[in-house]
């Protein structure tokens, strides 16, 4: 019964296995509603950022901030936002890879690229590739806040303020539903933004303390807001992604399970047969 | 009735007052402003402190706001602040517990200006921030309306 011994203690492990990918899916169920709402409720702040950056590119600002302004492209900044866990499927893996695809379009264009990682996955993989990783963060948690995004984004916009890089652009997955996460690219800096029509009249706000200083927080402000809002976003995805994916861990090993059993049974049921047939040729020698 | 604009008060993490006022007081970074229906356009700076909404009936809303933008026009003031607080969000506070903290913080930011490492900007406004908060509160305690810096 050697066989027969082996079998149970592979499905014994694969039965654990599955115990703790079933607790794993269930954490993630109930991690991405809150997550999910997170999302949600950092969504007015970033609505309503954009209506006042909206207002401004449809006044007459004076004074042209540089966050407003194209400039020839030697060196692009990524900013790449992952989660700092594994199990999730194929999440990260997406990201990164849209990441290496817009990376090698720049440097076929003779564009240097920087890296900003957020997130843990990140980071170890641009070490890995040998990205030129300006600043990371990573353990943001389940809650990042705005605290935590703060060092880097400051740090990106030092360098572009600097002129160490002439773009910002953020790498991040969009939450559509629970079932599907989607990787995003979009130009951070200098703002791309559409003139809105129906605002038809222009004006010009009254700054206080003066334009130049108030231009520049709003304008930071947002920025760092669609940043933090990116990682609030991801940790929703995370969620979303990794629930499927011990959702298909647990299925798979059920499965797994009822084969090993099948194959179990057959070589009991083989060893039982041979017994009889044992006992009975002896039987019939016998007699 | 009275003529209202609408205001929205929002923070990073939730929407904390979105309806209409007939008057609204925010502290800016040049000073307190005072809000009426029809301001023009106004894009200023806040700083931490109390902005109170008056409703058409009269009634004094009050909320805490950290850093952030303020933006008028003629019938719409919007708030966006880094951190802001309403009334019941104080309630649960420990003010003891808060101005330990916030000492504690003082002398970490002390000790890092000493070895020349500090982002003495954002320390200086997280500090500032802080100390508003435990401002606000005390004053919420002690139920005087109106306290300024």
């Amino acid at each position: 019964m050697a066989v027969a011994k082996e079998i149970r203690t592979k499905i014994k492990s694969i039965q654990n296995t599955r115990k703790i990918t079933k607790a794993m899916e269930m954490v993630a169920a109930s991690k991405m509603r809150r997550a999910q709402e997170a999302m949600e409720n950092t969504r007015p702040y970033a609505a309503k950022m954009l209506e006042v950056v909206q207002h401004l590119t449809n006044a007459h600002p004076e004074y042209r901030h540089p966050f407003m302004v194209e400039r020839p492209v030697k060196r692009v900044g990524l900013i790449v936002v992952t989660t700092d866990r594994g199990l999730c499927g194929g999440l990260n893996v997406n990201l990164l890879k849209m990441a290496l695809n817009e990376i090698r379009d720049y440097t076929e264009k003779g564009v240097e690229v920087e890296v900003c990682a957020i997130g843990a996955k990140s980071r170890g993989f641009f070490k890995r590739f040998g990205g030129n990783i300006l600043a990371s963060v990573t353990h943001l948690g389940d809650r990042p806040t705005y605290a935590k995004v703060r060092g880097v984004t400051n740090a990106m916009f030092k360098a572009y303020d600097e002129g160490q890089i002439d773009r910002i652009v953020l790498l991040r997955n969009e939450f559509v539903n629970s079932m599907v996460q989607r990787p995003q690219s979009r130009q951070l800096v200098p703002l791309v933004l559409e003139r809105d029509e129906r605002l038809g009249h222009r004006w010009d706000y009254i700054y206080e303390p003066d334009s130049r200083d108030v231009l520049d927080a709003v304008l930071r402000r947002y920025v760092a807001g669609l940043v933090l809002q990116s990682t609030v976003e991801n940790v929703a995805c995370e969620m979303a992604a990794r629930r499927i994916a011990m959702k298909n861990a647990t299925d798979n090993a059920g499965e797994i399970i009822k084969e090993l059993k099948l194959v179990y049974n057959k070589a009991r049921q083989a060893a039982i047969t041979q017994e009889i047939s044992e006992i009975v040729s002896g039987a019939a020698a016998v007699g | 009735m009275a003529m209202t604009t609408r205001v929205d008060i929002v923070s990073i993490d939730r929407t904390l007052y979105s309806g209409s006022a007939t008057f609204v007081s925010v502290p800016t970074q040049m000073g307190e402003v005072g809000l009426t229906p029809l301001h023009t356009q106004l894009l200023a700076n806040l700083r931490p402190g109390e902005v109170r909404v008056t409703s058409e009936t009269g009634e004094i809303t009050r909320f805490y706001v950290g850093f952030g933008i303020l933006e008028v026009q003629p019938f719409v003031v919007t708030i966006v602040a880094d951190w802001a607080m309403a009334e019941g969000d104080a309630e649960g506070i420990d003010i003891e517990k808060l101005q330990k903290e916030l000492e504690a913080e003082d002398s970490y930011v002390a000790s890092r200006e000493q070895l020349g490492v500090l982002d003495f900007e954002s320390a200086q406004s997280v500090l500032i921030e802080g100390a508003e908060r435990l401002k606000w509160i005390q004053s919420l305690r002690s139920g005087r309306v109106g306290s300024r810096h």
